[in-house]
């Protein structure tokens, strides 16, 4: 066998090596009622509860922001996280936060990924709402 | 539903345009099997392949012009212009909203093909007709994702390509507007997505998709050498290709890098998006096959492995297609388009070619040369081919991790229970692998550049070499050790990078001066090679060295573990804020068209307080068309020689729309207040004192600085005292008429949190209506002069111009004014023209208002006997008592701005090194052209 080959094989083998040893980069999503029981840094996946407060109020602090969101089991907390209020944030379709949860049952993020409607495109219903406003 | 005849639709263009479509699809398959025929040795076929494929160009550039014509020409009723324009798209986007979506960037990649393949024919080389029987192939496959041609008795209506030309009310269907005919005068299109409307979306595309469309070339032409048995004679004009493809996908991806670390992602040029990834591993791919070509054109080893990876790099492609196309990445990624429903489209068109390349090579490998005894170790090309397995090796990584929305998918249809995995965070995974990628790549071509082909005269040689390479080493160790003094390396592995890169510029800098003597021509590869470096030398300093000058700077938070920062601050307008390195005032905002642009000033002071540096930073914010909500933020970027700094700012909610505004409206609690003139309110912080009202004042605070457009204004000024300090503060909320409707302006102080308004009941205190005036007739014939109420009224004469204030003419009209000349009691003169009409033989009057001093004047009959006008005045009561005045506190401030603000250093050798690399390929793209016409 060639060096070269050896060397390709190897590398393949590395490959295949690296990516499932990357499983660790992977995860699932976990729930509130889970994140509460463990109290492990955990990712949680959500919608936000519009019905609920949000609390942003950049005079008392940008870098405090709150909100109320359900997970994947209908079971509603509070989330709080440290920065301020993204502009998209009420545009998302679903929240990924992960955190944990303290000793208040408020659930705090350290990171958070808003999944928005394409940014490419504006809301489908655009011509039927103009429709309903042009009759009505 | 019942047929309704359509008012104003342009049907002619669509229906031309899907013919235009239909005929590009038969005409290339009729060039693809012309090509093939005339490969067969059916040598007359030559010129029908050519001719198909002429008119396939043509009829594509039909499309293109007639879809083009349409959006210049507003066309709504074709979706993809509803989609793509509105009436206020400015010209200069239009081809930004050409191939802003899925049809329109189709078109854009087949024609980018038929230019390439008219080149190819032009050339006329032998290799143009079994290159061409694949590229035409190619644009069957293309040009059939937008046929639009459902497959009748198929269930869900299967549906072959998206129509560029389909009609706005086939798409909704539902829709009620479209039982009107005339639903075309009700709709206005969306138009181009204002993150989209960017000088970056008109010059990206087209570059990155000729990039796309210039890989077909090596694939097509590497099927046409596996097909003939003369794969050494391909491999000058496929390394020829091979470069250019290279080229211009480069600089198409490092196009989008830029955009990204401008615009769209705040802050950085790379994301590991899925999108990103899969139009990287083509290029790294082509690279791979360059450089097995370059081997297999100076020693005939490794003709397979180019045959192979030029083959793969247009599969991958087409898997970059297929991912962001079809929807399969969902929300995982900024770049892609909605789904067109040709997934299984889009998938066997893959198939389709991978299986075509698999067969040729699969068939044909055994046709290929091999060498009987294998590459010296000791020789250039065994570690060209190393490096080139490097680049293999990292595409492999990053497809394999970017795939998992794919298998996602798979394992959900076995197992309907299967919960679909995420990558945690993309640039910790992908970087952990990467960085090893770049330490190899760094280090390989460093040594191969360095060596010999064949290692020719090795024996002689060696010393040379080590000296050299030794040398090179020490350097580079010492530049490591010093540079990383001044980067925060943070672990062993980003030393060993640091070092890599460092190692690949020595050498193949000590390669173009020593070894080549400064040749240009010979030293693209070298030049490229240091950029790799200068490349790993940028990412090191803007990566590691970046950070966010806003950020908190004693603040330890146990706050989710500590790991959060505070990175945000709140500016007050005027009030500079120190941060870690500068001060930063806000000055103030300007809009300009629908961007409000706030200007920050940075600076910076040494310890005597001088200015040492400064700079303004104009972060904006983009509204959308109504201009009731910001649609979204950009961030301010200033650029320098040895950093960036990269603002955002984004005000508070209540000013970004007008709906979260009207919430704080309501919420605010406002307190009534019955006032007179000189009426003082005492309250805990603050007293207010009533001063006597201004009439047609002139307001400043807000957005109603246009008071001129006003019939009346009327401000009641309020002197605020501050209780702590003293001070006294003017305000002056009021009310405005505008065409009998009542505005309210109000006051707000920011810095007091307070918030004064005069309701609008408060107005008949000022004008009063219509029914409620005290009329009183005055009879004056010409030059008769009048008095009532210390006014002197003077008839001057008569204005018979017809055009008159508020009057419009119908037919029959006598429509007369009166000017009259009045003296006020404190001697002011005015002129006034209160107008007569007789319409039908009734009289009508038109009311002059003197706002000034409330008079309401009309002319109400001319007695034609006696020669007698007749005018009734009336004045405004304006007795100013108890005028009801609303006062809120804790009103939330709309003078602030939430700011943060990031430094990149050493962002430059990020892009130096990225051209470097181009430059290299171009160096040697053109040396090669030299060479085949020599």
């Amino acid at each position: 066998m060639k060096k070269t080959h050896i060397i390709a094989l190897v590398m393949m083998a590395a490959a295949i090596v690296m990516l499932t040893m990357s499983s660790k980069d992977l995860s699932t999503f976990s729930t509130f009622a889970k994140a509460e029981l463990d109290k492990e840094r955990v990712k949680v996946s959500g919608q936000l509860s519009k019905s609920d407060p949000m609390v942003y109020d950049p005079e008392v602090d940008a870098n405090f922001f709150s909100f109320y969101m359900i997970d994947e089991n209908n079971d509603k907390r509070q989330v709080a996280i440290r920065e301020s209020k993204r502009y998209d944030f009420e545009r998302s379709e679903k929240i990924v936060v992960t955190g944990k949860m303290n000793e208040e049952g408020v659930f705090e993020a350290s990171e958070m990924l808003l999944k928005c409607p394409s940014k490419y495109k504006e809301e489908e219903l655009a011509l039927r709402k103009q429709a309903s406003a042009v009759d009505s | 539903m019942e047929e309704v005849s359509y008012i104003g639709e342009h049907i002619w263009l669509g229906q031309l345009g899907h013919f235009a479509l239909v005929a590009a699809f038969v005409s290339a398959i009729c060039a693809a099997w012309a090509y093939y025929k005339s490969v067969k040795g059916e040598t007359s076929w030559l010129s029908i392949g050519k001719t198909a494929y002429i008119t396939h160009g043509v009829s594509i550039f039909v499309a293109i012009g007639l879809l083009l014509y349409a959006m210049v020409s507003h066309y709504y009723e074709y979706d993809y212009v509803y989609r793509t324009v509105s009436d206020s798209s400015q010209m200069k986007y239009l081809l930004a909203a050409f191939w802003a979506d899925q049809e329109g960037s189709f078109l854009l990649w087949m024609f980018w093909h038929v230019i390439l393949g008219w080149i190819f024919i032009a050339k006329g080389k032998s290799w143009t007709a079994p290159t061409m029987v694949t590229l035409a192939l190619i644009q069957v496959f293309l040009t059939s994702m937008l046929l639009g041609v459902y497959i009748p008795f198929v269930e869900d209506d299967f549906k072959i390509g998206s129509n560029p030309f389909i009609l706005v009310r086939d798409v909704y269907l539902e829709a009620p507007i479209f039982t009107r005919a005339d639903y075309l005068t009700q709709i206005e299109g969306r138009g181009l997505n204002p993150l989209l409307q960017n000088y970056w979306m008109t010059i990206h595309p087209p570059v990155l998709f000729l990039g796309f469309a210039s890989v077909s070339i090596p694939f097509s032409m590497a099927v046409a050498g596996l097909s003939s048995d003369k794969h050494t004679e391909i491999l000058q004009p496929l390394l020829k290709w091979g470069l250019f493809s290279a080229f211009i996908l480069g600089l198409g991806i490092l196009m989008g890098a830029a955009w990204a670390y401008e615009a769209l992602t705040f802050g950085g040029y790379w994301a590991w998006d899925p999108v990103e990834n899969t139009s990287l591993v083509p290029w790294l791919i082509l690279l791979a096959g360059i450089h097995t070509n370059l081997i297999a054109k100076s020693t005939k080893y490794s003709i397979k492995s180019t045959y192979a990876y030029y083959l793969l790099a247009f599969i991958m492609i087409l898997y970059s297609t297929f991912l962001t196309r079809s929807g399969i990445l969902g929300d995982t990624s900024v770049h892609a388009f909605t789904t067109m429903g040709l997934e299984t489209q889009l998938a066997s068109f893959i198939v389709f070619f991978a299986a075509l390349g698999l067969y040729k090579y699969f068939t044909r490998h055994k046709t290929i040369p091999v060498k009987p005894n294998e590459e010296n170790i000791y020789s250039r090309e065994f570690w060209m081919f190393v490096g080139a397995l490097v680049l293999f090796f990292s595409g492999v990584l990053m497809t394999g991790s970017t795939s998992l929305p794919v298998y996602n998918k798979v394992a959900e249809l076995f197992d309907e229970f299967y919960t679909p995995l995420a990558i945690d965070d993309p640039m910790v995974h992908h970087n952990k692998f990467q960085i090893w990628i770049g330490i190899f790549m760094g280090l390989l071509a460093g040594t191969a550049i360095l060596l010999r082909y064949h290692a020719a005269n090795w024996n002689n040689y060696k010393s040379k070499f080590s000296k050299y390479l030794i040398g090179v080493l020490a350097i580079s160790a010492i530049l490591t050790f010093l540079l990383g003094q001044v980067i925060d390396t943070y672990t062993w592995q980003h030393y060993v990078f640091l070092f890599a890169g460092l190692f690949t510029i020595i050498a193949n800098g000590t390669y173009i001066v020593s070894f080549i003597k400064g040749n240009l021509k010979l030293s693209g590869a070298a030049l490229s090679h240091i950029g790799f470096g200068v490349l790993i030398l940028g990412i090191m300093f803007s990566g590691l060295n970046q950070k966010t000058i806003t950020a908190a700077r004693f603040l330890q938070s146990d706050f989710a573990d500590g790991q959060a920062e505070d990175r945000a601050i709140v500016l007050l307008k005027d009030q500079p804020f120190p941060t870690t390195d500068y001060w930063i005032n806000y000055k103030g905002d300007t809009l300009i068209d629908n961007m409000r642009y706030y200007e920050l000033a940075f600076s910076k002071v040494n310890s005597d307080n001088e200015i040492i540096e400064s700079f303004t930073s104009y972060p904006s914010s983009l509204y959308n068309k109504e201009m009731t909500k910001i649609a979204a933020d950009n961030p301010g970027n200033n650029r320098n020689w040895t950093y960036d700094v990269f603002t955002a700012a984004s005000p508070p909610g209540h000013v970004r729309d007008i709906e979260e505004l009207k919430r704080v409206e309501d919420s605010l609690k406002y307190l009534s207040h019955i006032v007179n003139i000189g009426t003082i309110i005492d309250e805990e912080k603050y007293t207010y004192e009533v001063q006597e009202p201004v009439y047609n004042y002139n307001f400043e605070s807000g957005d109603h600085n246009d008071s001129s457009s006003y019939d009346l204004t009327v401000g009641i000024p309020i002197d605020i005292t501050i209780k702590r300090t003293g001070e006294v503060k003017r305000v002056v909320p009021g009310l405005a008429l505008k065409n009998a409707l009542v505005f309210q302006i109000p006051e707000v102080i920011d810095e007091l949190g307070i918030k004064i308004k005069v309701p609008d009941s408060s107005f008949s205190k000022i004008f009063t209506e219509e029914d409620k005036l005290d009329y009183h007739d005055i009879q004056l014939e010409n030059q008769g002069t009048a008095n009532w109420k210390g006014y002197k009224i003077t008839l001057q004469g008569f204005d018979r111009s017809g055009n008159y204030e508020n009057y419009q003419a119908q037919e029959g009209d006598i429509a007369i004014a009166g000017i009259l000349n009045i003296t006020t009691p404190e001697g002011n003169e005015l002129t006034q023209k209160p107008v007569f009409i007789l319409r039908n033989a009734q009289q009508f009057s038109i009311k002059d208002y003197e706002p000034k001093s409330g008079l309401h004047i009309r002319f109400s009959n001319i007695d034609p006997e006696t020669q007698q006008m007749t005018f009734r005045l009336a004045q405004d009561d304006r007795t100013h008592d108890e005028i009801e005045l609303l006062i809120a506190n804790d009103v939330p401030r709309s003078d602030i701005l939430i700011v943060e603000s990031n430094i990149f250093p050493g962002i430059n050798l990020v892009w130096l090194g990225c051209l470097m690399m181009l430059g290299g390929l171009l160096m040697s793209l053109l040396y090669k052209k030299q060479q085949t016409k020599a």
